[in-house]
């Protein structure tokens, strides 16, 4: 009896070819049509996971601490130095949202000497360390500005809030006594999340 | 004595009754066999399966393989003719099982070989439909895939005990787990708990793969991605409202997540440690997990690989 096409002959007992150990290939090669070109599978996702993360502790650290009056007209002024990727996701996210009664503005700059022109900032992060460091901390030494950074050592060399890796996850220490010297207050929202907060 | 003759010849004549009524009902069924197999021959498997079927309960055809043979092929034909696009067909299901009763009976050669090509067929079309559902996969259709597979897996069996269909299970497994995940991609909207039912039963997908076939490095390369995309998804939803409270608590779901999509991907490493998408990766989760160092490290393997394996 040939199977496929029983009309034929359905009594006659003629010998078919025999594929039953073909199954399994022909099994695989079906599967592997289908499923091979998706293999790969999902793409690794490239979002800048600290970026999401440092955006929104730069946005808390914007709206949760307190600066001096005078710098209250116009907008909340936010510079990120050296970190294109933050910009975006602060744009993204964050561009013209509230600071109490003044809107977010966000700059973004190559370098820290880049900055110099554009007047005052009322939170500047910067990827900067060492001497580079050193040197804009003391370019607003005298001014309520709050300096972030994420860089080791970076409370030592006048930044006043430095991001730290604790236990796999992204933290921050800060120079609270170093910011009030200078007209800005650390809210207690943030200082409570800091890992070290007594200097 | 006379009366003692008259009982033999009593007995005789019983057994004479006895034989001629088995060869009789033999015959009757054969004829009923005969006549089906014409009808199909016509064209008129409606007409052969009702030939048939009503008369397979009599005693002569009950355990005669042939008969069962040519139920099954009828059934067979009935599936190929209206209900092949129907995966939980009833007459697939009534072949198969008549086939295997013709197999478990001790067929002719002849006919075993065609069995064998019957059940070789039917079991194609489940392993097809499962193909198919798997290309076309829509939301909560796992089980149904898994149950057409299991019904090829358990055809394969039938015929050859010791058949190992591990590998293309672990394909099967594997797909699935990638279609539940491209799944939550094309969610719109907020829809959590959607999204993690989704998430959950792909993790779950590829650790059955993994468990059929252990160090396999698409699986294993599938289930880390998988993982760490849902920590990025997470992290994704933070915003303006996102309260400090709530930002640690994300990102201590998220570090979970980032740290079991770790394992996964250092064995895929492991299993091929010139990829260049496995490198990426493990830079790409140290880097979440902010291990600078680590990422760094990957970061240069992956500037030694000079673009090599992209």
């Amino acid at each position: 009896m040939r199977f496929e096409t029983p009309f034929t002959s359905f009594s006659k007992r003629t010998k078919i070819p025999w594929n039953w150990l073909l199954l399994p290939l022909v099994a695989l090669a079906v599967l592997a049509w289908v499923v091979g070109p998706m293999q790969q599978g999902d793409k690794l996702d490239n979002t800048d996971t600290q970026a999401i993360m440092k955006a929104n502790f730069l946005f808390h650290f914007s709206a949760s601490n307190e600066w001096p009056a005078e710098t209250k007209a116009g907008p909340f002024r936010m510079a990120v130095v050296g970190n294109e990727r933050l910009f975006d996701e602060l744009i993204d996210k964050y561009a013209m949202k509230s600071i109490g009664a003044q809107p977010l503005e966000i700059v973004s700059f190559d370098t820290d000497s880049d900055m110099q022109a554009a007047g005052f900032f009322h939170l500047i992060y910067s990827e900067s360390s060492g001497t580079e460091l050193e040197k804009l901390a003391l370019q607003w030494k005298s001014h309520p500005v709050l300096l972030v950074t994420d860089t080791e050592s970076a409370l030592e060399r006048g930044s006043l809030i430095n991001f730290v890796a604790v236990d796999r996850r992204l933290r921050y220490e800060i120079n609270a006594k170093e910011a009030s010297k200078k007209g800005v207050l650390i809210g207690s929202r943030i200082l409570s999340w800091a890992v070290n907060s007594g200097k | 004595m006379k009366q003692g003759m008259f009982q033999a010849q009593c007995g005789r004549w019983a057994l004479v009754f006895v034989l001629s009524l088995g060869i009789a009902q033999a015959s009757f069924g054969q004829a009923i066999v005969e006549r089906a197999m014409a009808l199909g021959q016509a064209g008129n498997w409606d007409d052969a399966l009702q030939t048939l079927l009503p008369k397979m309960a009599t005693t002569a055809l009950q355990s005669d393989p042939h008969s069962w043979y040519v139920l099954g092929f009828i059934q067979k034909e009935l599936y190929k003719t209206t209900q092949r696009n129907d995966a939980d067909s009833p007459f697939r299901l009534e072949a198969v099982s008549s086939l295997q009763r013709a197999w478990e009976l001790g067929p002719s050669r002849d006919d075993g070989a065609s069995i064998k090509a019957a059940l070789d067929f039917l079991a194609r079309s489940y392993l097809s439909d499962a193909v198919d559902r798997v290309d076309g996969f829509t939301i909560d259709s796992d089980g149904e895939v898994l149950a057409l597979f299991g019904r090829y897996e358990a055809l394969v069996k039938t015929m050859n005990p010791a058949a190992d269909v591990s590998v293309q299970k672990a394909d099967v497994y594997r797909y699935l787990g990638l279609a539940n995940g491209q799944l939550i991609n094309g969610l719109v909207g907020a829809q959590l708990e959607r999204e993690q039912t989704l998430f959950d039963r792909s993790v779950s997908h590829y650790e059955s793969a993994l468990k059929l076939t252990p160090g396999n490095y698409s699986g294993l390369y599938n289930l880390a991605i998988t993982q760490y995309n849902q920590g990025v998804r997470q992290l994704k939803r933070i915003d303006h409202e996102t309260s400090m409270f709530e930002l640690m608590e994300i990102q201590d779901a998220c570090v979970s997540l980032f740290e079991q999509a770790l394992s996964p991907m250092e064995s895929a490493h492991k299993v091929k440690p010139k990829r260049f998408e496995t490198l990426k990766g493990l830079m790409t989760i140290h880097y979440a997990l902010n291990q600078s160092e680590a990422s760094e490290r990957y970061r240069r393997m992956l500037d030694g690989l000079n673009g090599k394996g992209r």
